[in-house]
């Protein structure tokens, strides 16, 4: 198991991701698996660098395991912060762009949710909690 | 981290983008493509190296989408674009707004 802690601002997340994409290839994630996290991982840390820790400092906690059941492997990612309560789940709905005047926002959101097998949001004792897997 | 070159011939203007494009680029890919855009009219975009990119640089290449639609003669083309990212413009419906080839 990998573990992170880190202040939520884009230089450390910088730092960290770098770490986090050599952590997935150490384990031997394959390239494509490997991307599509990262892309995720994108979306749903600059979210509570830009939301969460808007008005206060905040420390991310960032886990990655990955676990063997027979022949199949699963990338877990657990990410905690305890900026303000926020659920990125409830944000991105259906949003598809349809012309280049479209509203921006969602996006990011349905990009992570499209790109991963499964992402639970929980609220528990004063910290968000994501629990992420791909296949 | 990623690296941007920009090769020019008489015909079109190629940039060559390297590595990941993540949030914290995106405002300085914004501008230097904007740029680009503005002053060129032919311009292919090469992601043939290119890692991944997020929601912000999608943004970008919107907002320098609206500039080509805005001129008869301007023309942007985002060229050997990996699976990942092209399913994500898929999703996103962005492939529907770009030219990708």
């Amino acid at each position: 198991m990998y573990k992170w802690k880190f202040p939520a601002t884009f230089e450390e997340w910088d730092i960290i991701s770098e770490q986090f994409q050599e952590a997935l290839e150490e384990e031997q994630v394959e390239k494509s698996g490997t991307r599509k996290i990262m892309m995720a991982l994108e979306e749903l840390i600059p979210n509570i660098i830009e939301y969460g820790a808007k008005e206060r400092t905040v420390t991310v906690e960032l886990q990655l395991n990955i676990r063997r059941e027979q022949e199949r492997r699963y990338t877990e990612i657990i990410i905690e912060d305890d900026g303000v309560p926020f659920n990125p789940l409830s944000y991105g709905g259906n949003n598809v762009v349809t012309s280049t005047n479209h509203p921006a926002g969602g996006w990011g959101i349905n990009m992570a949710k499209s790109l991963l097998d499964d992402i639970r949001y929980s609220y528990e004792n004063g910290r968000n909690h994501l629990y992420i897997e791909k296949r | 981290m990623y690296q941007m070159e920009v090769k020019k011939n008489e015909q079109e203007t190629v940039i060559y983008l390297e590595g990941a494009l993540k949030t914290s680029d995106a405002e300085g890919f914004g501008h230097s493509l904007m740029e680009i855009v503005q002053q060129e009219t032919e311009i292919k975009i090469n992601m043939e190296k290119t890692d991944f990119i997020c929601s912000a640089v999608l943004r970008a290449l919107l907002a320098a989408q609206s500039v080509v639609d805005a001129s008869d003669d301007k023309e942007m083309v985002l060229q050997n674009v990996n699976e990942e990212i092209y399913d994500v413009l898929t999703t996103t419906g962005f492939v529907n707004i770009l030219t990708v080839e």
